[in-house]
């Protein structure tokens, strides 16, 4: 019997012009892990929420047709009931807490349970080692990093041992080195408990291997395969697998360990000669040894950067570098403490959290206080939608799109997180486009596959200086943690399956 | 503040120290309003570590500097005096009972509202801003600020609106509104109604750093559980949205749009949709973790401690001596001279104090390191 059962089960937000979701009939079997995907918007985070009944119980909307998980049907159950029963990780780190410091918050669950202490006691030392939070359960939540917060936020709803778990993007805010960190928490949940899994993301490379199903959604309509079947049906997908594609290899690979099978026939091959991106531009920004500190803490220590018109540089490194901060410093946000900073051009900035930045009642007021749209995304059909009531990738695109076009200097914070692929290149395209019209275009990201394929040039920061600097393919190739899949697979300077030259033996 | 000691190397120098039975791992204590003085080794970095012993990984073991004439260990900046034998983390907060605080916080608001006497008045502000200096944070000021600048806005208006008193310090021509005998009445009567204001600020501050609003949360009873969703949502999110306020308003500029106080009703929808969308985030999650759901028990029940007890009597104190001591009235137009207020008075202002005198002494909730 199926521990979950979705039963042609329609949604619709309240005073949304369509379906959500649209007759939708799935099962979950326990212990499957299953990938759920989708565009931006496509209906991911709805699906997810059906089955712990904040859809339609928080929303509100029509619902129509039956989740039943372990036996309850959703429509009769309160959220709180099945909170237990579906575990629940939310997509912001920062948002989904509830008290102050680490243990409080694990045992927030447990004590709505109305565990005996002893108990409690056992299960979240228990959690604690699961998830290999030791170093972690004294401290204030506040003072975590998101990926920290994200594992303490998976070990808090596995302590009230739920018998599945609901993951909703958990790594679309992070860098590589924390997404790797709370996936490998996932992988080893899946692994060591055969924990049923369900979990939206678009980091697909690293569970990949672990996959029994992938649920497809496509506005509202969800298609239902094995991992196999699926990938080669295209979407968002591991680059391997586009490599596979490419290359035309009968079997797909899902990871880097089965795709290692089909590499040494790759090995003789030299990479196409590089593309060598010249910044000849005029200089429009140069920053002289610049150092920052808040509250005594330094976040820039003699950082020097040059920014050309015309160019798109990216610039990397983990959480708490200092990119953003340079990013601030460049647009005249925070004074640096010493050091000289210049730029020639008027910047527009588009922060880390761009739902700051929208706050008109519709999509076309908001892009109408930014004068023109910039992208070819489909903002007419959103036109008269409330823009905070979009997806978290509409909503970047929006904020993106309101940006003052007579900007000669394009700063980005992490644009591209939680978007998918299509959207991705479509938010590439776009800042492409400022560039070709001689805007310099600067973008902190800890998206390394985006990077590779759109940037002309990579500055990786860390501890506040900025340490390498060159054209993608030096600076990525040679790198363990910012390193694309194909990379690591091939070496060579090969960043990008369409790198690869088709004629491979 | 806490006087820190410098505790000497040969003290706990001794890098070859090994573990005795007995002695628990933990040393994480931090004194209030003394975060530069502290730290000793963070429960479960990996395995065990002593004091004075180095991190195998090479990294730091504390807060502290590395001494290179004494090799693999961290000489402290500052040490508070170690007892001989190495004490556990208190576990439990020891004076941070919500209760407590609310009953204080109910008689400090109680004498700010019935007394005007600048006498009473200069003394509680005192005693307020001791008692937050005893458990402020890093960058928790930023109420206090706001405080002072709420205060100056009724002695401005007192002075150009009110033209009784006979104490005139200059006048001006007729003019419309501010011409006229400006007094020195008048420049009085704002200024305590200013400190009554920025009283009240520096009140809420001090709860504000004191009270958590999960621990209010625990104490409502079951069938309420509803109404403490809310109160908890707005006891959160009011510092928030002073945070937001300034994001937006940054936002705003980002897209080329002017700031200033013209802009205050454009900045203000955007502040309403953060501050309800981070409250409905707030509410999801608490369903999502079960919260109402069944019979709530606790992990870690907040104890109610002798301090707790202390604090509680002296806001007990300070309120009856206020009903029973008659405070003295003031009211700068019948007399600008204000009345001394009686010893029983004073007394009864002192032992509000009590908590800023328990937060220096008392070792508080050991969390983090940074």
């Amino acid at each position: 019997m199926p521990l979950i059962s979705i039963d042609t089960v329609s949604y619709q937000y309240p005073a949304a012009n369509q379906r959500a979701l649209s007759e939708v009939s799935l099962t979950v079997e326990p212990g499957e892990v299953i990938l759920v995907r989708g565009p931006s918007g496509s209906g991911k985070s709805t699906l997810l929420r059906c089955l712990n009944g904040l859809v339609p119980h928080s929303t509100g909307g029509t619902f129509a047709g039956t989740v039943t998980v372990a036996g309850m049907d959703t429509r009769n159950t309160p959220p709180r009931m099945l909170g237990s029963r579906v575990g629940f990780v939310f997509q912001h780190p920062e948002r989904q807490f509830i008290l102050e410091d680490v243990e409080a918050e694990l045992a927030f669950g447990l004590e709505n349970l109305g565990l005996a202490r002893p108990l409690m006691r056992k299960r979240i030392e228990e959690v604690i080692d699961q998830v290999g939070i030791q170093p972690l359960r004294r401290r204030r939540i506040a003072s975590l990093s998101g990926g920290e917060r994200q594992r303490v936020a998976i070990a808090a709803v596995l302590a009230m041992h739920p018998q599945a778990i609901a993951l909703d993007e958990p790594t679309s805010q992070l860098d590589p080195q924390a997404a790797e960190d709370v996936l490998q928490v996932v992988s080893r949940l899946v692994a060591e408990l055969g924990m049923t899994t369900l979990v939206a993301e678009h980091r697909i490379e690293r569970i990949a291997p672990f996959l029994d199903r992938v649920w497809s959604l496509q506005s509202g309509r969800v298609g239902d395969a094995e991992p196999r079947t699926a990938f080669q049906g295209g979407g968002a997908r591991p680059p391997v697998v586009d490599l596979a594609a490419r290359l035309g290899w009968t079997e797909i690979p899902l990871g880097l360990r089965e795709a290692r099978r089909y590499a040494p026939r790759l090995r003789g091959v030299r990479p196409t000669a590089p593309v060598v991106s010249t910044t000849d531009g005029p200089l429009v920004a140069r920053l002289d040894g610049v150092d920052f500190s808040y509250n005594g803490r330094a976040a820039l220590r003699g950082a020097s950067l040059r920014l050309h018109a015309g160019e798109m540089a990216v610039l990397m490194g983990r959480n708490g570098s200092g990119k953003t901060t340079l990013l601030k410093v460049i647009a005249g946000m925070v004074r640096a403490q010493r050091g000289r900073v210049e730029s020639t051009r008027s910047v527009a900035f588009v922060p880390q959290d761009a739902d700051t930045l929208l706050f008109a009642s519709t999509v076309r007021d908001e892009l109408n206080t930014g004068l023109q749209s910039d992208l070819p995304a489909p903002f007419s059909e959103w036109s008269d939608r409330y823009p905070r009531d979009l997806s978290a990738g509409e909503r970047q695109q929006v904020a993106i799109a309101a940006l003052d076009p007579g900007a000669g200097i394009v700063l980005l914070d992490e644009p591209t997180r939680g978007l998918d692929p299509d959207v991705k290149a479509l938010v590439a395209l776009g800042l492409r486009r400022r560039a070709a019209a001689g805007a310099a275009v600067l973008v902190a990201t800890h998206d390394v596959e985006w990077a590779a394929r759109f940037a002309d040039r990579v500055l990786l920061v860390a501890d506040g200086e900025i340490y390498a600097e060159g054209p993608p393919r030096d600076v990525l190739s040679d790198s363990l943690v910012f390193s694309t899949q194909v990379n690591k697979l091939l070496g060579a300077g090969w960043l990008l399956p369409e790198d690869v030259p088709v004629t491979a033996p | 503040m806490r006087d820190c000691g410098t505790r000497s190397d040969a003290e706990w120098g001794n890098s070859t120290r090994r573990p005795r039975d007995g002695d628990c791992p933990v040393i994480a204590e931090r004194f209030a309003g003394n975060s530069s003085c502290s730290i000793g080794i963070e429960r479960g970095v990996g395995p065990a570590r002593y004091r004075g012993e180095r991190d195998p990984d090479g990294g730091q073991t504390g807060i502290g500097e590395r001494d290179d004439s004494l090799p693999g260990i961290w000489r402290e900046r500052s040490s508070v005096a170690w007892p001989g034998r190495l004490e556990p983390a208190p576990e439990i907060t020891l004076n941070c009972h919500p209760l407590t605080w609310l009953a204080w916080g109910s008689a400090a608001l109680g004498l700010t509202i019935t007394s005007r006497n600048p006498y009473v008045q200069v003394l509680l502000l005192l005693i307020f801003i001791n008692v937050w200096f005893a458990y402020r944070r890093p960058g928790a000021g930023l109420s206090l600020r706001l405080g002072l600048m709420l205060a100056t806005l009724p002695i401005v208006f007192d002075l150009a609106f009110s033209r009784f008193g006979t104490h005139v310090m200059f006048s001006l021509p007729s003019l419309p509104v501010v011409g006229g005998p400006w007094t020195v009445e008048a420049l009085v009567f704002g200024a305590t109604t200013g400190a009554a204001l920025l009283l009240t600020v520096t009140v809420f501050a001090v709860l504000q750093l004191t009270v958590r609003s999960a621990d209010v949360l625990k104490l409502l009873p079951r069938p309420l559980y509803r109404t403490g969703t809310v109160v908890s949502l707005a006891l959160a999110f009011v510092p928030q949205a002073v945070g937001s306020v300034r994001v937006i308003a940054e936002a705003r500029r980002l897209r080329g749009k002017p700031g200033g106080w013209r802009r205050a009703p454009a900045l203000l929808l955007p502040l309403l949709l953060t501050t309800l969308e981070r409250a409905l985030q707030y509410a999801e999650s608490l369903d999502a973790r079960g919260f109402g759901s069944a019979g709530r028990s606790r992990y870690r029940p907040v104890s109610f401690g002798a301090p707790d007890g202390m604090t509680m009597v002296a806001a007990g104190i300070a309120m009856a001596g206020l009903a029973l001591s008659h405070a003295p009235s003031y009211d700068p137009y019948l007399t600008l001279t204000p009345a001394i207020p009686s010893i029983t008075t004073i007394a009864s202002l002192l032992v509000l104090g009590l908590p800023a005198a328990l937060g220096i002494v008392l070792p508080r909730h050991a969390t983090d390191l940074d």
